[in-house]
């Protein structure tokens, strides 16, 4: 026995192997797991009331075993700041807070009318929140946002988290995380665009987001697993209806909102924006008056950016493949349609003055909030960095670079 | 058992200390100081670095199985080598401390969210001094072995990132000045080749396979280099916000998180990298002082290392930002002194060397 | 001339070999010629006694002399003359002695025999295309099927004696012009020197082959099949057989042998890259699956996909259990019954797996003693353990001890845990050759038939994992 100890302290690494299993294993072997003593974030709302801010996680309370069906809550604290009204939060829910699992950080349109940064700094220091979480605004409050989410089935707040991932990737054509965010903020002319869904007290029917029934047991749901259509008290809910819509910010002020149609004009010249339907009126065909919609199914674009006279020309050729997808009116062989695909002339024309009219409302929008969400300061920067830097001098900031830009774009359009 | 590597362990190790703490901090600090540009400066420190192959080669060519404290022995008395390895000693155990504190930030931060030093402690330093008390060859041969792993992580997470909008990252926005003088700040995070001279006498020389060393060093600084662009690129303005480059690059790759936490890959990668650069500085920290003092046992020059790191880690450093700090104020001098007076004075004793020779011959 | 005295010399070695029960002895005599035999009954084979032995001496006329009973009367292929000291070993070996009273000359005739198993199919390395037969208990059975794979001149056998009780015939046997002579020697030299009493398994030698006995990785290949054996010599090794032991051990050896499989090359070479990859893969999972799962639940929640976290946190809601102690009663009650249902008979082993893996399992789950992940991550584990069967009980104890370093220490401990064991192995040299070829150090020739083979068209070249002597198969 003496010797086996003897040739046991001989090898270091079993020292340190026996050392573990007497300094550490214990408190392993005693410990609980971390999900179960952690509150487990899926989405943060961020809320200004009058004088204070509240804020609301979204977590997930494990159900009974084997049931693979999960119940959120939606928990919330009041402070004075953010990180004041999360510390009251973990105190209502009785564990330590889990943010990294936290997919979605919504904010009421209130806190947007100041410099949105400056409020959320704690969400930007605290290292286990990603930053690629999504970053939305709403209309209403954040909490009953939040509230309505946990309400709709599926997987935990999954379902919010899908309808802002199909916007980001088919409307914004550009993701609309704290990261987004904070690139616009720093760029130069200090825009960005993030989401904006919307909540309305319509008739549960006539909304677009539906609910099947969200299981509500008594013991589970602490304290407020309202929302939805579902409710016992009789309240009206609210319902989380997706308008595409964006909000345009400026320094982290809100500037606007925008609509599909708007952002679509936006993006016209983003190439990965695609699907967008173009709809033409009162075309000619055989004494009728048609109307034509087409969507872009695919989408070239030849970029020049130059400076003519001093003055900065934006030049663009964007080759867009069109496909014809309805055509409204009286017409005849509604089954063979090749006659139709064919871009005539006066269909070109009018496709032609429908986009224009299109960028140039877009464009307004952009010049008038001094917000290049598009990347056309960055582009000149590039690419003429003398001249721009040159010319940015006279007109007094970066910002105001948009209103000069003089844009020259020629559309070409073929059909797919 | 002859304790020596061949040419490509060799390769390797020179190629994992490359990576050191450039792959997570470093990109987010230049870009602080000198934006997208930092990327030359990394150029031009590589440049300055890849010299000091030749010239070990060189040394290697002249004195082909003596220790580096024999040969600058002969050539600047023994108080001169002496000299030279304590200042190498401290370059390496601050190395040591530097790789540990940022990568014990980065994993407190990512995936134990609490204090949990004395688990870094106990899961690292046993394991790294058990490859300096199993000597070099093992050592080698681990890394080896683990080096395609690495390789496939460090790839994967370059891959990865490509599956997003990355555009050119805007060069030029900086003076040449500041490019020099951010050369000279991060000086410290360089000068990874001189545990290469610290092992001079154990790296089996075969001049037909140089190309192995230089192709491995090569590699690093190619993969580093692709790292800044991908990193700037991805990033742009807000680069200065991620301070942990390679798992950053995977984080935002996956839109929405889809498949859960990507970054493992990165975070299995750095941890096997920052072990082995551990094993490698706490090698070279021990090596010298067994030079210092030859008559030292093994096991006591380790037993000196771990105080030093604990005592250097409580003490004086203790805190992440003052070690942060302490590479841009004054690590930079040893950084130059050691990191590039070194290799000039091999250079110089080498062709003094080979003069003799020449006579001789 | 002092001849011998016949009965008086039969008495003597019966009391030297303590009165045993099988001692025997017939005489003969022919006017006053007397020839003696003296054997055990126990192992020698008595037809062939009588046909060979008994039935030509009565029936040959004229005088007997030691020249015509060596050289006409005995009809027996092993026939030769020993010492006087030699007798009892030979009497143990199975050998008739024949002694006379007209010379001094002492005649021993080869009879061994005792009841041997047909070389049949080892149940620990079935092959579904290749060759079935596997070695036996019998030393002399099993030289004659590596002979048989074997004809070659330079093939050598050489006999050594290990136990002094057991007198264990131990046969060290390599290609000459292949193996190298510094292993050969070695191996030689370290089985001589060898100091027991009996050896009943080969495993017993294997013991005194290692070089480094204490360590938990063995470091000496073991094959039950000719097959393999001779694939083995061919690439150098040098094989020892031990009597009594169905297993034959080889040395040098590195790690990768156990990967390899004999199914391998008797397959499509793309098959086995495949399936060697699945075996590294359900490596890496039996070894770290258990203490990932451990690490993930006490120190990184965060890194889990949030839809496995909630699982994870539904089914492990209400257990009695950490989930420390949840791994490790799992973990503990498969090992019980893998050891049950090896030890019971296999009518009642299969009971007992129904038992393990229905009330067990099933009931424990649905009682709430245990998660269902937890179930199937340690099923996981064990399963996989298989996949190299010849490591499973190293890869058992590793599991131990990563389950503890990832339950302990989290991610951090399991991965320098990995790295000290990577470490540790590569200092394990057994007889020259690197533990972890041809991957650690790189050997890129021997890369043909690694992790991924190629056909054996292209392995025109010897592993040089093994230092062999010559550097291209055919080489003459």
């Amino acid at each position: 026995m003496k010797n086996r100890v003897k040739k046991m302290l001989k090898n270091p690494m079993l020292i340190i192997f026996i050392l573990i299993l007497i300094f550490f294993t214990p408190q392993a072997l005693i410990s609980p797991g971390q999900n179960r003593d952690r509150g487990v974030v899926i989405a943060i709302g961020i809320d200004q009331l009058e004088s204070e801010y509240e804020i609301s996680l979204l977590t997930f309370i494990p159900t009974a075993q084997n049931s693979y069906k999960e119940l959120t809550s939606v928990i919330s604290g009041k402070g004075d700041t953010i990180a004041k009204a999360l510390y009251n939060a973990q105190i209502t829910m009785g564990r330590d807070i889990g943010l990294s699992h936290a997919k979605t950080t919504v904010v009421n349109e209130k806190l947007l009318e100041e410099d949105v940064a400056e409020y959320i700094d704690y969400l930007s220091r605290v290292t286990s929140l990603s930053e690629n979480t999504v970053f939305i605004c709403t209309n209403s409050s954040a909490k009953e946002l939040l509230e309505a989410s946990s309400a709709l089935e599926t997987s935990v707040g999954l379902q919010l988290e899908q309808i802002i991932g199909y916007n980001a990737k088919n409307l914004y054509v550009t993701d609309t995380s704290l990261e987004a965010f904070y690139k616009g903020y720093y760029s130069e002319s200090k825009s960005s665009l993030i989401g904006y869904i919307s909540l309305t007290s319509e008739d549960p029917d006539a909304s677009t987001a539906t609910q099947t029934g969200a299981e509500q047991t008594d013991a589970e749901g602490g304290g407020s697993s309202e929302g939805g259509s579902g409710k016992q008290d009789g309240q009206q809910s609210k319902q989380i209806k997706n308008d595409g819509q964006a909000v345009l910010i400026k320094n982290g002020k809100k500037q606007q909102i925008l609509s599909v149609d708007e952002l679509n004009g936006i993006n016209l010249l983003n190439i990965e924006s695609l699907n967008q339907i173009i709809t033409i009126n009162d075309v000619n065909y055989k004494d009728n008056k048609l109307r034509y919609s087409f969507r872009i199914k695919n989408k070239r674009i030849n970029k020049v950016s130059t400076f003519e006279n001093g003055y900065p020309v934006y030049g663009a050729q964007l080759i867009l493949g069109l496909e014809l997808v309805e055509i409204d009116g009286p017409h005849e062989n509604l089954k063979i349609n090749t006659e139709f695909s064919e871009l005539t002339p006066e269909i070109v024309k009018k496709l032609d003055d429908e986009l224009k009219t299109q960028f140039t409302s877009a464009l307004k929008i952009l010049r008038k909030n001094k917000t290049d969400v598009i990347g056309i300061n960055e582009t000149f920067f590039k690419e003429n960095r003398k001249e721009y830097n040159r010319f940015i001098k006279t007109i007094g900031g970066p910002e105001n670079f948009l209103e000069y830009v003089n844009f020259k774009i020629n559309f070409i359009l073929e059909s797919d | 058992m002859r304790d020596r590597i061949s040419m490509r362990q060799a390769g390797i190790i020179i190629c994992l200390t490359i990576f050191s703490n450039k792959i997570l901090l470093l990109p987010a600090l230049m870009y602080n100081f000198i934006k997208a540009d930092g990327i030359f400066s990394i150029i031009i420190l590589f440049a300055l670095e890849f010299v000091c192959l030749p010239i070990l080669f060189l040394l290697k060519r002249n004195f082909p199985d003596e220790k580096l404290h024999d040969i600058l022995k002969k050539y600047l008395t023994v108080v001169g080598a002496k000299i030279i390895y304590f200042m190498l000693l401290v370059f390496m155990i601050f190395k040591v401390l530097l790789t540990f504190s940022i990568v014990y930030v980065y994993f407190k931060q990512q995936i134990y969210q609490n204090e949990f030093i004395w688990i870094a402690f106990v899961a690292f330093l046993p394991v790294v001094n058990h490859a300096f008390m199993s000597g070099i060859k093992p050592t080698a041969r681990t890394m080896e072995l683990f080096f395609s792993v690495i390789m496939a992580g460090f790839i994967f997470c370059l891959v990865i990132s490509l599956f997003t909008t990355i555009s050119t990252p805007t060069f030029f926005v900086s003076s040449a000045k500041n490019i020099f003088s951010s050369v000279y700040k991060y000086a410290f995070t360089f000068g990874d080749l001189l545990f290469m001279f610290v092992i001079i006498d154990k790296i089996d020389y075969r001049r037909r396979q140089e190309r192995k060393m230089y192709f491995y060093t090569f590699l690093g600084m190619l993969l580093v280099v692709l790292l800044f662009f991908l990193f700037y690129g991805k990033y742009q303005i807000t680069s200065f916000m991620h301070n942990n480059a390679l798992a950053d690059l995977l984080v935002f790759s996956v839109q929405f998180n889809a498949i859960g936490r990507l970054d493992i890959i990165a975070m299995l990668t750095i941890m096997f990298i920052t072990l082995f650069q551990m094993e490698i500085y706490c090698y070279g920290f021990c090596d010298c002082l067994l030079g210092i003092f030859p008559l030292l046992d093994k096991k006591y020059a380790i037993v000196v290392f771990d105080l030093a790191f604990f005592i250097l880690y409580y003490v004086f450093i203790g805190k992440y930002e003052v070690i942060v700090h302490a590479t841009v104020s004054w690590l930079p001098i040893l950084g130059v002194i050691i990191g590039y007076a070194l290799p000039i004075l091999c250079l110089i004793i080498s062709i003094i060397k080979g003069r003799k020779n020449e006579k001789s011959g | 001339m002092s001849y011998f005295n016949v009965e008086e010399k039969i008495e003597e070695l019966r009391g030297e070999l303590n009165e045993s029960v099988d001692f025997a002895h017939r005489f003969y005599k022919k006017d006053d010629q007397t020839i003696a035999l003296v054997f055990l009954k126990s192992i020698t084979d008595q037809a062939l006694l009588a046909s060979g032995i008994y039935y030509p001496i009565q029936t040959f006329e004229g005088k007997y002399s030691i020249e015509n009973l060596t050289e006409q009367i005995l009809k027996c292929a092993d026939v030769k003359e020993i010492k006087e000291n030699e007798i009892v070993d030979q009497i143990l070996d199975g050998k008739i002695i024949i002694l006379t009273n007209f010379s001094q000359k002492l005649i021993s005739v080869d009879l061994l025999k005792f009841p041997t198993r047909q070389p049949t199919e080892p149940p620990t390395s079935p092959v579904i295309q290749g060759p079935r037969e596997g070695f036996v208990e019998d030393i002399q059975t099993n030289i004659t099927l590596i002979r048989r794979r074997l004809k070659s001149k330079n093939l050598v056998v050489k006999n050594l004696k290990v136990g002094s009780e057991s007198q264990t015939k131990v046969v060290v046997t390599y290609l000459s012009d292949v193996a190298n002579d510094e292993v050969v020697k070695k191996v030689i030299k370290k089985i001589q020197a060898i100091e027991i009493d009996g050896v009943v398994d080969s495993y017993y030698i294997l013991s005194f082959l290692q070089e480094h006995p204490d360590s938990l990785f063995k470091q000496v290949g073991n094959a039950e099949k000719p097959d393999i054996v001779a694939s083995k010599i061919l690439e150098g090794k040098v094989a020892i057989l031990v009597d009594n032991s169905p297993i034959v051990l080889t040395v040098p050896f590195a790690i990768i042998e156990d990967l390899q499989n004999s199914n391998d090359y008797y397959t499509n070479h793309h098959y086995s890259s495949i399936i060697r990859i699945i075996r590294v893969f359900g490596l890496l999972v039996a070894v770290l699956a258990p203490g990932f799962y451990l690490a993930l639940q006490l120190f990184h929640y965060n890194i889990m996909p949030l839809n496995f976290l909630i699982t994870i946190a539904d089914t492990t809601l209400g257990l009695p259990f950490t989930p420390f102690l949840e791994i490790i009663f799992i973990f503990l009650l498969f090992q019980i019954l893998y050891e049950v249902s090896l030890r019971l008979p296999s009518y009642l082993g299969l009971a007992t797996s129904v038992v393990g893996a229905l009330i067990l399992g099933d009931t424990g789950v649905k009682a709430g003693l245990i998660s269902p992940p937890g179930v199937i991550i340690v099923a996981l584990a064990k399963i996989a353990l298989y996949t190299i069967p010849e490591q499973s009980s190293q890869i058992t104890v590793l599991q131990i001890i990563f389950l503890i370093l990832g339950g302990s220490l989290g991610l951090m401990g399991m991965i320098a845990g990995m790295v000290y064991f990577v470490n540790y192995l590569n200092k394990l040299d057994s007889y020259g050759t690197p533990y972890l070829a041809p991957y650690s150090p790189r050997i890129p020739k021997d890369l043909k038939d690694a992790i991924f083979t190629s056909s054996i068209t292209e392995m025109e070249e010897l592993p040089k994992t093994y230092s062999p002597k010559k550097e291209k198969r055919n080489e003459r």
